[in-house]
């Protein structure tokens, strides 16, 4: 190569340097970037579809909103009360309300959310609580019929029940309002509302959306609760927790969500970011299949009450909790969360010992002998598998393999099948009854009210063959079912709170699921974000109450010193290790060179 | 037989492929357990009734064989069906993310071959020597090196470690309007793990094609005339030896296809290869199948182009 | 009898020695022995179970007891990589040798036959050529779940055309022959001509061949485990896999080592495969190998 070609090559590489040190393009002021890693992109922006939901809590305000402490709190509606026998209920709203487009918001959007939800339910989230009522229209006891919703002024909504119902106030109080003017007309079902138009009542209201990437939320001028500080919101879709990470240390993004618990501790050395935690009514468990046999006719071990027991007799879960999660979980013991509440008062049994189970691998043992599963050869007794669907996070992963080698101890040998996330779906929930696996992971989100778990884990009243409820392992005990219909038609709360209480003891004598744990969330920002309030969000919104609107509006940035952050996080091998594996590369690369060098020569 | 018939003829038969590709992609998507109701339906709580209205307003409860007349004529007429997932038209869906991929493949494609025939012919030009074994073995060092490992180990070093470039993406979250430096940096490490992988490959064939032209006697009459190396290297031997690599440009795109939807995935590069991967795990059919039959499409016109450059270029070619 | 097999033994040990001259190839094939070895005597060589946890070597990085460190379930890297190595290595050879099976015997059929037989399996090769792998071998093993028998199998269904081409083109040049014509004069049936005559002459090309596809198959391989579409059990795509989640907590060496694991064994096989071409096909077949001459010859068809 010439001079001349080497110097234009030289300039070049320079030039290429020069340009990469251009700064990142840097966060324009007031505004925050939210890393998320979901593990299907965000769809749509469509209210009908589920999915959207956690997507939506900046965008809509509720009628009632729960603080952190599960308090109710004004929402768009300033009061309401119950007539005494609980069929009418009134809500009053706020003065002066208007949407984003500075239209008012009136009672007659009221009256269309109700109309949407329930006309277009076909797709929607709280189907379910019609199951329970004859009328297929209906959010338990509250039926759409002529006369049933009643909008006398524009600040006042009454609706009438044909029964007293114990969640209706939950449901109706915690339910996204959408505009009329806006989504009237629309076929929700065929069409997706377009992203540019929006309108909400929310702090902030998507704008622009780049599927796959990103999610642009601007600022609300006629939010309720005063415009927020910040203009812009932007969620910004990372594929897997590390390029979240990486994003988060360099700057490009200003809050991370769910952060992965053997993580913390890096982020936690870079001095320029904070850890919080919310504690979401999630509820991580094992499925356990109840049917005698196997889709193969094939023995199920899992179905006699003895090996469930030796099960969880066999697992240290307080330890193995521990090793995968860190400090970042809550055992679990009961169906019900710790956080539900019933009206202000907890459905927590806490006549269930913590931890659910104790540590004692010789009973297991005994267990199994007088189940009818002896040990054999190599101590073995019997084969089970697991079905997970989806890709569970590492310390998921980290917590099944140590179940798998507790087990193993006790001679069962556990398979782990980890399927892509809707063929394991179709298998664990919707595939034919009997199944064909004897536990799966499963998960439930519990808000807003504690019938969810009862009616989805261990009630058989959902339908368990198309719809498929939770309960995909058929735990089937007729006194359960009995107190979860009881449960839904009782509105005394003591009387409410021990029926449900009393099903978690059942759940528990019986061993209906194997309890794990119930997640805690973590999320991560840079500390120049300020105001976050955290663990908001009873009914619906329970994921990501960091994110809801009362929360992103206190959002401000406040200047900090920040230390140069190019130092801590992942140290990375140390000089003499990357000197090693450099050497070794180049020893490689050298000494093949010279093999080839050697056949040449001889080529005959 | 004239230039125009051997087009036609070629043409013909891509065509036929085409046909056969798009067929045999509905039969085996058909086949698949999960099924779309496993997707949209993945949510239990939804009701029978539900159910029932998503199948029929998705035409998931007509017969097999109308669904596939519904698919051929909705294929020719650019109709690729509605997204299950995005609820927006498959051809959209798809043709938004087309940009992405052709910026990351056109790019590599074009380094590879450049890059590849230049290291080649300089491999070849002295055989055996020491800068030709040094090259081959870089060579074998990226063409055993695992894409998916590359492209992390890349990502690490100039992400996490340096800090240098961006983690994944197109473009920054924030930016404003079009910025060509920002696009610069984003692209560059999924490039650079695309291109590398290939560049060691194609270099190796072209440097073996080209060496196994210098064996031929044709050269040997040419060095017995008392050409200089360097006149037969660059008037007789490129000339023949590249035309084989020709042929393989055709066979590339499909294996850079197939890299870039590793790459994507590593540095969550928003094009077809994400898409690809996504669709898949979700049973969206739509968007598999007219992936499928971009895919295909793309490999088939290559091999076409491919075959009329070389018909032109290769004089010993009689057109059958 | 005895002139054939002297023979045989003759051109064996010609081969070697020139296989041996290319040192490069030579250690391939050493380590790759020793890794097989390694793998297949692992149960007798790490005594107790690999996938024992021990919490309380939680991601240790690598020193003088655990050379590859240790995993976050304190798992010692090398012994996992060890035991992993079964799981590469059968499913290697296993898709090369359906690979060669499927390719050898279309290639022979068509070359044989000719006309429609030909047309047939050729246009088949075309389509399986045509459509993209990859997204071809994610959907299917999507499909059909993640098992290692799905896994190999669409490897194998997936190289075939390129095999079936040589096979065929070598057949048909076989053909041309004149022993090949002397037979069918006498009046030898097919099945003679093709075992007896056209396939033996070949195995050494299909030998190297289907060496040639392993290093791809590896990766291929691996790059299924890596993406969740393989079975959980010990392997080395499967360790790149779960090794992503822990690079931010800086321990490298979970993603490393397998990563190396994959490399080495994948360039190994390129070099024993580069190394058996030389060493099996003298200077004059070298032509018919070489796969761009194939190509060549199949436009001028």
């Amino acid at each position: 190569m010439s001079t001349k070609n080497l110097l234009g090559i030289s300039l070049l590489i320079l030039a290429t340097f020069g340009l990469l040190q251009v700064g990142f393009a840097q966060t324009p002021p007031k505004t925050m970037v939210v890393a998320i890693t979901a593990e299907p992109d965000p769809t749509d922006l469509n209210p009908i579809r589920m999915i959207t939901l956690y997507w939506m809590a900046e965008t809509y305000a509720d009628l009632v909103e729960w603080d952190q402490n599960g308090k109710t709190e004004p929402g768009l509606a300033q009061s309401w009360t119950v007539s005494p026998d609980g069929l009418t209920y009134t809500f009053t709203l706020k003065d002066g309300l208007k949407w984003s487009d500075g239209q008012p918001l009136t009672s007659d959007d009221v009256a269309f959310n109700f109309k949407i939800f329930t006309e277009q339910s076909t797709f929607f989230y709280y189907q379910w609580a019609s199951i329970q009522v004859p009328d297929s229209n209906t959010v338990t006891g509250f039926a759409l019929k002529p006369g049933a919703i009643e909008t006398p002024d524009p600040k006042t909504v009454v609706f009438h029940l044909s029964a007293p119902s114990a969640t209706f106030f939950i449901y109706a109080g915690g339910w996204p309002i959408l505009p009329k003017h806006y989504y009237e007309g629309m076929d929700l079902s065929k069409n997706n509302p377009d992203v540019t138009t929006m309108v909400g009542s929310g702090a902030f209201i998507p704008h622009e959306r780049v599927p796959g990437d990103k999610i642009v939320y601007v600022a609300n001028p006629y939010y309720y609760g005063g415009k927020p500080f910040l203009d812009q919101v932007i969620f910004k879709v990372y594929r897997d927790p590390t390029g979240a990470e990486i994003g988060l240390q360099s700057g490009e993004a200003n809050l991370m969500l769910n952060v992965p618990a053997q993580d913390v501790p890096a982020l936690q050395a870079n001095s320029n970011l904070v850890i919080g935690t919310e504690q979401p009514q999630l509820n991580t468990y094992i499925i356990l299949n109840h049917h005698p046999k196997l889709i193969d006719g094939s023995d199920n071990p899992v179905s006699n009450l003895l090996v469930r027991k030796a099960i969880v007799l066999s697992l240290d879960l307080p330890s193995i909790l521990n090793a995968s999660f860190g400090t970042f979980y809550k055992d679990a013991n009961q169906i019900q969360v710790p956080n539900m509440y019933y009206l202000g008062k907890a459905v927590w049994n806490s006549t269930i010992p913590m931890p659910e189970w104790p540590y004692d691998p010789t009973t297991a043992a005994q267990l199994l002998d007088q189940a009818g599963y002896p040990a054999g050869a190599g101590g073995r007794r019997f084969t089970l598998n697991l079905v997970i669907a989806g890709q569970p996070g590492a310390s998921i992963i980290k917590m099944l393999q140590l179940i798998q080698s507790s087990l193993k101890t006790v001679g069962i040998n556990l398979e782990l099948v980890l399927m892509e996330r809707s063929a394991g779906r179709q298998r664990i929930f919707r595939g034919a009854v009997p199944k064909d696996w004897n536990m799966a992971l499963g998960g439930i989100s519990s808000s807003p009210d504690p019938d969810v778990n009862a009616f989805y884990m261990v009630s058989t009243l959902a339908d368990n063959g198309a719809a498929g409820g939770f309960n995909a392992g058929g735990y089937y005990n007729p006194l359960v079912n009995q107190l979860t219909v009881l449960g839904e038609n009782t509105t005394d709360v003591d009387q409410r709170v021990a029926i449900y209480q009393r099903i978690s003891g059942i759940a528990h004598e019986e061993v209906a699921v194997l309890e794990l744990y119930y997640p805690v969330e973590i999320h991560a920002w840079n500390k120049m974000y300020q105001g976050f309030v955290l663990g908001l969000g009873n009914p619906p919104h329970d994921y990501w109450g960091i994110i809801k609107h009362q929360s992103l509006a206190k959002v401000n940035i406040v200047e900090v010193t920040t230390t140069t952050s190019t130092e801590a996080m992942p140290v990375g091998p140390d000089y003499t290790t990357i000197s090693a594996v450099v050497i070794g590369l180049v020893a490689i690369v050298g000494v093949a060179a010279y093999m080839i060098g050697r056949r040449g020569k001889k080529a005959n | 037989m004239g230039f125009g018939t051997y087009i036609t003829k070629r043409l013909i038969v891509a065509l036929g492929l085409l046909f056969v590709v798009t067929t045999l992609n509905f039969a085996i998507v058909h086949l698949a357990p999960g099924g779309p109701e496993a997707v949209l339906l993945s949510n239990p709580r939804l009701t029978v009734e539900a159910r029932t209205a998503i199948i029929k307003s998705l035409g998931l409860d007509k017969p097999l064989y109308e669904q596939y007349i519904a698919y051929v004529r909705g294929m020719l007429t650019g109709d690729w069906g509605t997204s299950y997932f995005y609820l927006e038209p498959a051809f959209k869906v798809v043709a938004g993310r087309v940009p992405a991929t052709l910026l990351l493949m056109v790019p590599s494609i074009t380094l590879t071959i450049l890059i590849g025939v230049a290291l080649g012919i300089l491999a070849a030009r002295r055989p055996y020597s020491l800068l030709d074994r040094a090259l081959s073995s870089v060579a074998f060092f990226f063409y055993a090196m695992p894409a998916f490992w590359l492209g992390f180990l890349l990502l690490t070093v100039f992400s996490l470690y340096l800090a240098v470039l961006p983690a994944s993406g197109m473009t920054s979250v924030t930016g404003v309007g079009f910025n060509p430096i920002d696009y610069l940096r984003h692209l560059l490490l999924p490039m650079l793990t695309l291109t590398l992988v290939n560049v060691a490959n194609f270099s190796l064939l072209v440097r073996s094609s080209l060496i196994e032209v210098l064996d031929q006697n044709y050269i040997m009459t040419a060095r017995g005339k008392g050409l200089t190396e360097r006149t037969i290297f660059y008037r007789h031997a490129l000339r023949n030896g590249l035309l084989p690599t020709v042929t393989m440009i055709g066979l590339y795109v499909g294996f850079i296809l197939a890299g870039a939807i590793l790459t994507e995935t590593v540095f969550s590069w928003p094009g077809l290869g994400l898409l690809t991967f996504d669709s898949i795990f979700r049973r969206d059919y739509p968007i598999v199948l007219a992936l499928f039959f971009i895919f295909s499409a793309m490999v088939i016109v290559a091999n076409l182009v491919t075959d009329i450059v070389y018909g032109l270029l290769d004089p010993r070619i009689s057109y059958e | 009898m005895s002139k054939n097999s002297t023979r045989r033994l003759q051109a064996a040990s010609q081969a070697w020695r020139r296989y041996s001259r290319n040192r490069g190839a030579l250690l391939a094939l050493i380590f790759l022995i020793v890794l097989v070895l390694a793998a297949a005597f692992a149960s007798v060589i790490f005594s107790g179970d690999p996938e024992a946890p021990d919490l309380s070597k939680d991601r240790r990085p690598p020193s003088i007891i655990n050379p590859f460190g240790t995993d976050y379930l304190g798992r010692s890297q090398l012994t996992l990589i060890i035991f992993g190595a079964r799981t590469s290595l059968i499913v290697a050879f296993a898709a090369g040798a359906l690979l060669a099976v499927l390719g050898t015997i279309t290639g022979l059929l068509a070359g044989y036959y000719g006309g429609k037989i030909d047309g047939f399996f050729m246009r088949m090769a075309d389509v399986f050529l045509t459509i993209p792998a990859l997204p071809l071998i994610l959907l299917v093993v999507a499909v059909m779940g993640p098992s290692l028998l799905n896994v190999m199998l669409i490897i194998g269904l997936t190289g075939w055309p390129t095999m079936a081409r040589i096979v065929r083109s070598d057949t048909l040049s076989l053909m041309k022959r004149e022993f090949i014509e002397i037979e069918k004069v006498m009046g030898a049936n097919s099945r003679r001509i093709l075992f007896k005559h056209l396939l033996p002459n070949q195995l050494n090309s299909i030998f190297v061949y289907t060496s040639l596809s392993l290093p791809a198959v590896i990766l291929t391989e691996a790059g299924l485990e890596f993406l969740g579409l393989a079975p959980l059990s010990i392997s080395w795509g499967f360790m790149l896999n779960t090794s992503i989640s822990y690079w931010i907590t800086g321990a490298w060496w979970l993603s490393f080592f397998p990563g190396l694991a994959i490399f080495s064994t994948s360039l190994a096989f390129y070099f024993v495969s580069e190394g058996l071409k030389d060493a099996l096909n003298p200077k004059l077949a070298r032509r018919r190998e070489s796969l761009v001459a194939q190509v060549v010859a199949e436009r001028e068809k």
